[in-house]
């Protein structure tokens, strides 16, 4: 393994070889954990209803995905005559490329991350922007009215989410002091750190229902809307496109719940397990809030999903964010 | 408008039973966050909590003694586990939708009739039942099976096929012989015992069984 990394290093470079191996490692995470996602969200759905979910193929169905995608794999790729043939196609990539981005920017241990920018948080913001652009290409070359109004609310919902998912992420930024996702965890860990979620727990919470509604998940899955917009902005996408947006969903979501492990449960901190394992068990757990939230709460309608950002989690956070400051002040001016 | 008055208690968005004022606002906001989390332990315990589902091919149900399906022949024990059709046509001749065929013919040096063909069309069966209460030797029964399928039209119940390897003519002649030989025994002990306790009425008289071999099922 050291032989092979060495020899790579020789020849691409230091910079050339944290590419690739980060390039083939962020791969196979996005696989497995759509995978993985969509078969313990079957499975979650299932218990959750007195059912047991998939349980035909491999030991308690976990083979389920693997099929599916390979059905998916052997369907037609229709194009329907009237779309604008170039973004219709290019839009899965374009909602699906700026995960790659965002992945490659999580800390996965104290010093495990791809690229370790200074103002990483950030950048993990702006690119899920990015994605959204891709949601509404989708949306707008299918020239279908589904998908047009799935896009529309796709885009007025993530703008009115991005901005508590900020907020709240500010108010963890303020106490760390800095933007870089690396420091944020060193901030949570050593001698006396403190998970940021003992000190942030209303930041918390706003962040993990703001994270739900950006990454178009349910109670807030107003753009996929199934009982009133077929399938929303994908209404018109068939076989890889479809799948492709299938993936950037399930990746997103391993993003933002990735991140809150980051900003509130100290990233790879833990006894006993290595980092690595302790981030995936932190990310997994948020994940598996997520799921449940989806099988447990009623959909929001439209215009009460605008109230509930714009009315409460803005002003909340904002709240949260200047009580934050003060506090970090007072106790600067006190010691 | 009685509705909001009596689910004051609970907060439901949209309805317009918030309480007015800043605090009423605050403690509104407070009470629905916290329903979120009863909603949270609803789904938990259904999580954790007994599953429901049969998986079918793997595992079957059990059906209910009441359940009705296609009729067949029941076995007997005293006559080592083969039915008791005398072919005597009644159920044929009294089934209203006319789905039961009987063919049968004379045991060989006997005059014991003995069903060959007994099929029955299930597709136009009502389940009514009439066929089990006119079988003399009680030797029909509902099967419980459930899964049973038809490809086509002339889908046709053999109820004689799962008796294909009965015993041999002469056998069988004996079996049901002496079959009629401890029944006739029977009765006539049963009603020497009825005519006994008549002169002198004795208690275990009637404790004495009045027909030891009855015709017999598995039902």
């Amino acid at each position: 393994m050291t032989a092979l990394l060495d020899t790579l290093e020789g020849t691409l470079g230091g910079w050339g070889t944290t590419l690739l191996v980060g390039f083939v490692a962020l791969a196979g995470l996005i696989t497995v954990n759509a995978m993985f996602m969509v078969w313990f969200e079957r499975k979650v759905a299932g218990w959750v209803q007195g059912r047991l979910g998939p349980m035909e193929h491999g030991p308690q169905g976990t083979l389920q995905t693997l099929l599916d995608v390979v059905k998916l794999l052997g369907k037609e790729s229709i194009i329907p005559a009237q779309v604008d043939r170039k973004v219709f196609l290019l839009a899965p990539v374009v909602a699906f490329l700026p995960a790659l981005a965002m992945l490659s920017l999580l800390p996965y241990d104290n010093n495990l991350t791809m690229t370790d920018v200074e103002s990483g948080l950030l950048l993990v913001f702006a690119f899920g922007g990015v994605s959204l652009m891709g949601i509404f290409m989708g949306a707008w070359s299918s020239n279908n009215k589904f998908a047009l109004l799935g896009g529309m609310r796709a885009v007025s919902q993530n703008i009115a989410y991005e901005l508590p998912l900020l907020l709240s992420a500010m108010a963890v930024v303020l106490c760390a002091g800095s933007l870089n996702l690396g420091e944020i965890v060193a901030a949570q860990t050593g001698e006396n750190g403190l998970w940021f979620i003992v000190m942030q727990p209303v930041a918390l919470g706003i962040y993990l229902i703001a994270a739900t509604a950006e990454t178009n998940r349910a109670p807030f899955d107003i753009p996929e809307a199934e009982s009133e917009l077929v399938a929303g902005f994908h209404t018109e996408y068939t076989g890889m496109g479809f799948a492709v947006f299938f993936l950037a969903e399930y990746t997103y979501m391993f993003i933002v719940c990735g991140i809150g492990a980051t900003l509130f449960l100290g990233g790879g901190d833990g006894p006993l397990l290595p980092g690595p394992v302790w981030f995936i068990l932190k990310v997994y757990f948020l994940l598996f809030l997520m799921v449940m939230a989806r099988w447990t709460y009623p959909r929001l309608r439209f215009d009460q999903l605008m109230n509930l950002a714009w009315k409460f989690l803005i002003p909340l956070s904002l709240i949260n964010l200047l009580a934050t400051a003060a506090v970090l002040k007072f106790v600067e001016v006190g010691s | 408008m009685s509705q909001d008055s009596t689910n004051s208690a609970v907060p439901v968005p949209g309805r317009s039973v918030r309480p007015t004022g800043f605090g009423g606002a605050v403690r509104f906001m407070v009470r629905s966050m916290l329903t979120l989390f009863v909603g949270l332990k609803v789904t938990l315990k259904k999580l954790m909590g007994r599953k429901v589902t049969e998986q079918y091919p793997h595992e079957k149900p059990v059906m209910s003694g009441a359940f009705r399906s296609a009729i067949a022949l029941v076995s007997f024990d005293d006559l080592n586990g083969t039915h008791d059709c005398i072919a005597c046509d009644a159920c044929e001749l009294i089934c209203p939708s006319y789905c039961i065929t009987v063919r049968g013919d004379r045991l060989p040096d006997s005059k014991k009739k003995r069903a060959t063909e007994f099929l029955v069309d299930f597709s136009t069966c009502s389940l009514c039942g009439l066929c089990l209460a006119v079988c003399p030797t009680e030797t029909l029964k509902y099967s419980s099976g459930y899964d049973d399928a038809g490809y086509n039209r002339g889908w046709i119940h053999n109820l004689l096929e799962p008796y294909a390897d009965d015993p041999e003519a002469p056998e069988l002649l004996a079996l049901l012989t002496a079959r009629d030989e401890a029944k006739r025994a029977a009765r006539k002990a049963a009603r020497a015992a009825k005519e006994a306790p008549a002169a002198k009425p004795a208690p275990e008289a009637e404790t004495t069984p009045a027909n030891p071999a009855p015709e017999g099922s598995d039902g």
